[in-house]
This record gives structure tokens, C-alpha cells and sequence, in this order.
């Protein structure tokens, strides 16, 4: 599947980057060599992605050099880097969504032909989709791909233009166990081919398992570089956030309420392309519970949580919260009924990232007292009301009237989080909530998910971390296709059976 | 030092926040170096620069007939600034405000050429009847804008061609006056027209005062505003908080057509009272400038349209000394180019990047 070709010899030395406000990399020196497995690893804001972007030439070092099988290089633009053989897989994706898959594995293709057709190129995606035996379609448009499987055509597009040197950006963090496992195996393979690979990750778990050496960055710095053999999670936890985890047990409060928040029954619903993604779905959930919703991203996820949200309309079933009949109604009933969302592409479809950060955290309640009476706004209380809130969310910032986008990724996350959860009197619904965070945020972010259950409020929690959906649910259900699956009492649920759902096995295989 | 010198030891980075006091004296400084460059052309053309720019301003701000002339121009210029800034509040690209500032006068020279009654009524009448003009030549663009994903930049900039002639084709055309009262090729003369209150300059200037007032009200004070702006910096919002952002973008189209129709209303009966060719004299264009000098700030509107006011009503008096027309208009071109300019560059700092020191030293001037 690949060939012999062995990757060259990386060595960054005394790396250096700021940006404005903050020093992403203070002078890190690192090698990368082939037939490994190379992982960064680092809590969000630990300057790992930074550093990958140097190596990639889209951003330029302050200081510092690079140098490539000991001849010194220069990156000015991606395509330096490409050239060299260094590709990479962004966390965020690089793709053009209103083009198709073929055509964007046809992007920045070195060799495109001078005349070409579109057959040529279904041609030569099916051939390299095969190849690394990756499972898309090649003639979707990429916006109507889940987020899985766009990072699957990222990854085969620097595969596509010969990288040898394969850059991926928490990888992971999009896939699912079964899924990881596969990614790893084919990662193994090109490692053993003589490729270089390298993962930024802060999953402690998969770094020990699948791969040959580890350099930890704390705050831009590096701390160490050693052999995975030597290292084992609670040490590279420890590095990684300079202190000792304590891996918490959530205590629940075994009550049961006969409150139902959340009732839905036979819903059927279609995504963006007019096709049904949701089928006849029926499930119930009483306050203070939390049903967990596993499955493997892309089999309705999304579409589920939008439509209990009233952003997407169903096509037949019906809708209960907090008792009331809300079945395609528009989302302002739902907040009435005390509903919080915290969407999937939260960023993306619930901030307006060039918008203060003010007006961002009152988007929610901008039209209720203080904030808002009459159909008039109150800056002021606004702000003050902001000011307040990103106190308790912890959000890290001195102004509020810049615009959000400035805040990091881990910020604008934990400014939605809380925004959310202040409305959700009665029930919320939170897709993949510690995707992209770092252990420390995650912890955060389960604690205040638990103390929300123990105070009456109904989760409906989706989320590909069967660890995470076990850790918090009391019930679980799997969805696959767009259809439940089967439904478990969290105590009585295996790992195993609810893995077999996932993967679509038969209905009644317990 | 040398190391100073080095181009790679210099980085340019985008500021996060620019303070408005930055704005105000970065666009004050382009000014004047536009005011310095333009002086440079007038020497050549072998007048004082000093002695003009002084009968300039003292023939405008010092004398009544210039005081009124300004507010004259002052007043057209304020309406289609507010109309410019409420589109582009929403992130709308309302290039049409001429266009529909001249259905605005078409709308009201058919019915007030065609209708009888007491001055007052009838005034309130086509008050209504502009607006609805207006209105009316935006609604094209903000469907195609809401239901196809069409840009607006382009439908509306069309329609302006469209409606320039089509006044143009009333005036000579069927409107045409024949009893030759009028000087130019224009309709008969509109009987009802809006009060003179300092000199020639009409009521419609507190209009233009009021329209401004509710403006700012409205965009600081009200949900409905809020929405709008966040709506319009991500459509994706609007579901989420329970509002469909294609009908919010047809309402701000609507409005913002209207009140450039409103603009056209008041030019009309307060000032020109026939529909004639050009009759907008590019006010649709100046209030796009100033609402976006301004960002959409009350304030800034003021302030800009009062400033354009003021150009204009120079370069007729620069005309008047014997200053070519092509000449004013290239002062004109000038210090708007200039004012453009620094509104961006004032976005971005040099940053000094020593190879030898790993700070980063920053070279920022606020």
C-alpha cells in the first residue's frame, strides 16, 4: 500500500513564536525521525498545533531553524513544506465544502493533468480511496459529510500528495474507538514503510499505547522527550499538566424523580441533502437523568439534537418538554420550556465570532430580565451580566468587547458551556461536550454536567467517549443509522454489547 | 541599529482592539495629508492653497447663505447614511441607496403631481409614498438576496443604472413640464413642499436629525437590533435563537430602502421640487461612504456627513474662483481615498522582531 520511500530526518532547534498576547512556543527544539511514531503531546494551549503549523510553513518562527535531513530549510509557504514531503491533517479541517470529495483530493495536486475531467477524478480518488482502504463517498459534497468522515478525506489528501512525513492534529478526537483502532493499525503500517508520524494528542491513554516516543509541551515549552516505553499515563499526566491527576468517580445521587423533561415520540426527520436520517425515534427522559446517547459520529447525532432543539423540523412524531406539545416549533419555545444546547459545531452555529464577547454570552438572554424588557436591550446590564458569567466559566480574558474569535478554542467552549447551562432550568442537550478539551477542562466540564443532573435537570448526552457516556449516564442508549438501537440501564450495560450496537449488529443480540 | 534597518527584522501584525480615539485621529491625519496633497495641486495650478482653503471655508461656515447651503447638502446626506448603516448593520451591502433615493422622488413626483389637498395631508401622504419607493426598489435584491444566496453588492448596484434612467426617461419623457417654467428638462413643479424654516434650508433637515436619533436608539437599545447584528455576522444564529435570518435580511432590506426613499421624499419637496435628471447629485454614494467611515456609529454619521457637507459645498465655491470641475472632483476623490485608507491601516502595527532577543518587543503605538 505504500511505498519504501524512508522519510527524512526533521530537526527544529530553538523554535520561537508569539502571537499577539501570548507566546505560543518559546524556543523548542525537537527531531522527528522515520519508522516512528511520534507523539506531542499537551494540554490545549501548550503551543503542539503551533509548532505543527511552523513545520507545515504556514506560519513563519520568530526565531529559530529547521532543518530537514541536516540541510538547513525555510519554510515561507505550505507548499515548501509539501514538497519536502511533510503533510498534515488539521484538527480543524481544510476543506472546501461546496466541492465534492474527488475534487478537493484533486486540490493542490501537483500532477493534475492539463485537460481533466470530472471521470478522471472519481477515478483517481476511488483508486486512492481504496488504497488506504478508507470508507467515503467520493462524489458527496464535502458539507454534507460528517465531521468523521471529512478528517478521513484530510487525512487521505496528504497521503494523495506523497507525504512521508504525516502531521495529524488530535486525530482521535472525531473517531470512534473502533474507528481510532483502525486509524492506528494503517498509522503503524506507514511507520513501518519508513513514514514519520507524528500526533498531537492529549489522550494519554492512546499516546502509551500506540506509539514510540512522546515529547510533552507545557505553556509553550518543551518539557521532555522519551521513549514510550518509559513512560506510563500517570507520569505523562502529571508532565503534561504539572500536577498529579486525580481521576475523579462521580458520586450520583440515586433519585429518581417521575418528572418526564423530555418526551419524543416516533420522530422521523431529514437532514440538509432532503434524505431521512432520523428513523421513528421514541425515548423518554425524567429530571434529574442523564441518558446517554452512544454511537459512532454521523448516524443522526446532529439531527437528533437539532430537532429537540427546534432548529430542525420533523417530518412526523412529536415532541414533549417539560410536558409541553413543542413538536416544530421554532427554538424560542424551547428556551421558554427551560431548554439549554450545546450543539455539535457549537462555535461554528451558536457564536457570532466576529461580535464582542459580551454579545455573545448574552445571546441567550438578551430578551429576558435584566438584560432585556420589552423588546429593549440593555448594554450595560449586558456586560455587566458577562462580566459576571465568565467569572464563573473561567473564560480568560480582560475585555469583553473583543470579538470572541479571539478567545481560544478552550474559552469560547467553556463561554457556551455556561451560557447554556444557566437557561437549561428543566433540560439540556449536549453534543460531544469534551471534544477538543484538554483533562483538566473535561473534569470541569463532567462536574458541572453532574451537579446539574443531582439538581433535578433532565441531559440528553451524545457523545463518542463510551468512557465518558458510562461515566456519566444512568441510562444508554446507541444509535445507529438514525434509528435507537436498544436502550440499557447504565449499571447493566457492557462495553462490549454496546460496542456490537454501535457497529449496527442486529437489534437483539443480547 | 543596522539590525533595525533589516526588513525581515519587521513583522506586521493585526491589532485586536483599535480604540476609537486611534480611528478618529488616523482618519483626522488623512485628512490632512490630503488637504496638504490637494494644496500641492491647487499651487500648480498657479493659485494660493492657504488663501482659497480660508474663502472656502469662510464663504461655508461663515456667512448665512453658506450656512444654509450646507444644511441643505447636510440633510440628504444624513438620510442616506442612515439608510447605508442599517443594512450594513445586518452585514447587507446596500449599494442601491441611489437607486432607491430615486424611486423615492419618482414614487412622490406621480402622486404629488396627481393628487390635491391641504399641504400638510398631503406631505404626510408622500412621506409614506417615498418610503414605500424606496422600499419597493430594494425588495428584488432582498429576495434574491434572502431565498438564492444572490449578492446584494451586485443586484443593487444594477438597479441604480436601472432607475438613474428611468428618471432620466420621466423628465424628458412623459413627465416632461411644457410650459417650459423649468430650466432643465423636468417634470411640472410639485405644488406641496416642505416648510423653509433658515433661509432655503427646509424642515426636512430635522427629519434627517430625528431619522439619525431613532437610528441610534434603535441600534443600541433594542433586541431587535441586537439580533439583526448577530443574524448578520453568522446566519447560523438565527435558528438557534428562534429567528429566520431571510426574513430579517428582507425586513433590513426593506428599510434601509425605505428610508433612502424617505431621503428622496424630502430632497424633492424641501429642495428641487420637479424630478429631473441627477436629481440624487450622488447623495446615495456619499451616504454609503459615511456610514462606512462611520462603522455605523451615530456619532461618526454626524460627524462624517457634516464633513462630506462641507467638501461639497467647497468645491462649489473652489468652482466658483476658478478651480476646474475635474480639479474639485479629484480633491473630493482624494480626501475620501485617504480617510479609506486609514481606516484600515490604522488596523495594523509594525512590530520590531530582533533576531537576538526572544521577546518580542512591540512597537505599538497605543
Amino acid at each position: 500500500m505504500v511505498s519504501d520511500l524512508s522519510a527524512p530526518k526533521i530537526s527544529m532547534s530553538d523554535i520561537s513564536k508569539s502571537f499577539p498576547g501570548i507566546i505560543a512556543n518559546d524556543q523548542i527544539s525537537i527531531q522527528f525521525e522515520p519508522f516512528q511514531i511520534h507523539a506531542l503531546l499537551g494540554e490545549n494551549g501548550a503551543g503542539k498545533s503551533t509548532l505543527m503549523n511552523i513545520l507545515c510553513g504556514i506560519y513563519q518562527p520568530d526565531n529559530g531553524s529547521i532543518s530537514v535531513n541536516r540541510k538547513l530549510v525555510k519554510f515561507k509557504t505550505p507548499q515548501h513544506s509539501i514538497a519536502l514531503g511533510i503533510g498534515m491533517v488539521h484538527q480543524h479541517f481544510r476543506l472546501v465544502s461546496t466541492f465534492t470529495v474527488a475534487e478537493n483530493l484533486h486540490l493542490g495536486w501537483d500532477k493534475t493533468p492539463r485537460f481533466i475531467t470530472n471521470k478522471k477524478l472519481l477515478i483517481r480518488a476511488k483508486d486512492l480511496i481504496s488504497k488506504y482502504d478508507f470508507n467515503v463517498s467520493v462524489d458527496s459534497y464535502i458539507e454534507q459529510l460528517s465531521i468523521g468522515e471529512q478528517q478521513r478525506v484530510e487525512i487521505l489528501k496528504a497521503l494523495s500528495r506523497g507525504a512521508n512525513t504525516l502531521i495529524l492534529d488530535e486525530p482521535t478526537a472525531v473517531l470512534t474507538p473502533d474507528e481510532s483502532k483502525k486509524l492506528f493499525i494503517t498509522l503503524r503500517k506507514l511507520a513501518k514503510n519508513g513514514y514519520s508520524i507524528i500526533i498531537i494528542s492529549h489522550k494519554l491513554k492512546e499516546v502509551v499505547l500506540h506509539t514510540d516516543i512522546i515529547s510533552v509541551l507545557r505553556k509553550g515549552k518543551k518539557v521532555v522527550t522519551m521513549n514510550t516505553t518509559e513512560c506510563d499515563e500517570e507520569s505523562l499526566g502529571r508532565l503534561m499538566i504539572g500536577r498529579t491527576i486525580v481521576s475523579k468517580k462521580y458520586k450520583k445521587s440515586v433519585f429518581h424523580q417521575p418528572k418526564i423533561v423530555a418526551e419524543v415520540r416516533n420522530i422521523c426527520a431529514n437532514n440538509d441533502k432532503g434524505m431521512t436520517v432520523l428513523n421513528n425515534i421514541s425515548f423518554k427522559v425524567k429530571a434529574g437523568e442523564i441518558l446517554g446517547i452512544a454511537g459512532v459520529t454521523g448516524n443522526g447525532q446532529r439531527e437528533l439534537s437539532e430537532v429537540l432543539s427546534g432548529i430542525r423540523k420533523t417530518t412526523s412524531g412529536s415532541i414533549k418538554i417539560n410536558g409541553v406539545d413543542l413538536t416544530n416549533k421554532s427554538s424560542k419555545f424551547y428556551l421558554k420550556q427551560g431548554l439549554g444546547f450545546i450543539p455539535e459545531d457549537r462555535i461554528g452555529s451558536s457564536l457570532a465570532s466576529s461580535k464582542p464577547i459580551y454579545l455573545n454570552a448574552s445571546l441567550r438572554e438578551y430578551n429576558s430580565e435584566p438584560l432585556g424588557k420589552n423588546g429593549l436591550f440593555y448594554p450595560i446590564k449586558a456586560k455587566n451580566f458577562t462580566n459576571k458569567l465568565i467569572k464563573t466559566a473561567k473564560v480568560d480574558s480582560k475585555d469583553i468587547n473583543i470579538p470572541v474569535a479571539n478567545l481560544s478554542g478552550g474559552n469560547q467552549q467553556r463561554l457556551i458551556l455556561h451560557r447554556e447551562v444557566r437557561i437549561a432550568k428543566h433540560f439540556l442537550i449536549v453534543v460531544y461536550p469534551t471534544r477538543g478539551l484538554d483533562i483538566a477542562a473535561m473534569e470541569d466540564i463532567r462536574k458541572i454536567l453532574i451537579d446539574l443532573r443531582n439538581k433535578g435537570v433532565g441531559i440528553l448526552l451524545i457523545s463518542e467517549e463510551l468512557d465518558e457516556i458510562f461515566s456519566l449516564s444512568d441510562r444508554v442508549a446507541v444509535i445507529f443509522q438514525g434509528s435507537l438501537m436498544d436502550t440499557f440501564e447504565a449499571d447493566e450495560a457492557e462495553l462490549s454489547q454496546i460496542g456490537l450496537l454501535m457497529g449496527g449488529s442486529v437489534k437483539n443480540a443480547r | 541599529m543596522l539590525d533595525k534597518l533589516n526588513k525581515d527584522n519587521w513583522k506586521v501584525q493585526t491589532k485586536l482592539v483599535v480604540s476609537k480615539k486611534t480611528i478618529f485621529f488616523a482618519q483626522l491625519l488623512a485628512i490632512l495629508f490630503a488637504l496638504f496633497v490637494s494644496s500641492i495641486v491647487i499651487k500648480l495650478s498657479g493659485l494660493n492653497p492657504l488663501l482659497l482653503g480660508a474663502k472656502a471655508l469662510n464663504s461655508t461656515l461663515g456667512s448665512f447663505f453658506g450656512l444654509e447651503q450646507l444644511g441643505i447638502l447636510l440633510t440628504p446626506i444624513l438620510i442616506t447614511a442612515v439608510a447605508a448603516a442599517t443594512a450594513f448593520r445586518m452585514g447587507l451591502w446596500n449599494i442601491g441607496i441611489e437607486g432607491q433615493f430615486y424611486l423615492g422622488t419618482i414614487a412622490v413626483t406621480l402622486v404629488g403631481l396627481n393628487i390635491e389637498g391641504p399641504n400638510f395631508l398631503i406631505l404626510i401622504i408622500l412621506v409614506i409614498v417615498g418610503i414605500i419607493g424606496g422600499a419597493l426598489w430594494a425588495l428584488l435584491p432582498a429576495l434574491a438576496k434572502a431565498y438564492a444566496n444572490i449578492s446584494e453588492i451586485i443586484s443593487t448596484l444594477m438597479l441604480n443604472f436601472i432607475a438613474i434612467l428611468l428618471v432620466n426617461y420621466l423628465a424628458i419623457g412623459p413627465l416632461r413640464d411644457k410650459t417650459g417654467a423649468g430650466v432643465m428638462a423636468s417634470s411640472a413643479r410639485i405644488s406641496y413642499s416642505l416648510p423653509e424654516w433658515f433661509g432655503a434650508l427646509h424642515i426636512g433637515f430635522f427629519f434627517a436629525l430625528i431619522i439619525l436619533g431613532i437610528y441610534a436608539i434603535v441600534s443600541f437599545y433594542t433586541q431587535f437590533s441586537y439580533e439583526t447584528e448577530m443574524i448578520g455576522a453568522n446566519s447560523k444564529v438565527g435558528p438557534y435563537i428562534g429567528v429566520s435570518a431571510s426574513k430579517r435580511i428582507i425586513l433590513i432590506m426593506l428599510i434601509s430602502g425605505g428610508i433612502a426613499g424617505l431621503a428622496g421624499m424630502v430632497e424633492i419637496t424641501g429642495n428641487i421640487h420637479r424630478l429631473q435628471d441627477g436629481i440624487s447629485n450622488q447623495f446615495g454614494i456619499f451616504g454609503i461612504i459615511v456610514a462606512v467611515l462611520s462603522r455605523g456609529s451615530p456619532l461618526g454619521i454626524l460627524i462624517g456627513s457634516v464633513f462630506i457637507a462641507l467638501v461639497l459645498n467647497s468645491g462649489i465655491v473652489l468652482q466658483s474662483v476658478g478651480l476646474s470641475v475635474n480639479s474639485v472632483l479629484f480633491l473630493t476623490g482624494l480626501i475620501l481615498l485617504a480617510v479609506t485608507c486609514s481606516e484600515v491601516l490604522v488596523r495594523y502595527k509594525l512590530v520590531y522582531v530582533s533576531q537576538n532577543i526572544n521577546l518580542i518587543k512591540e512597537k505599538n503605538n497605543d
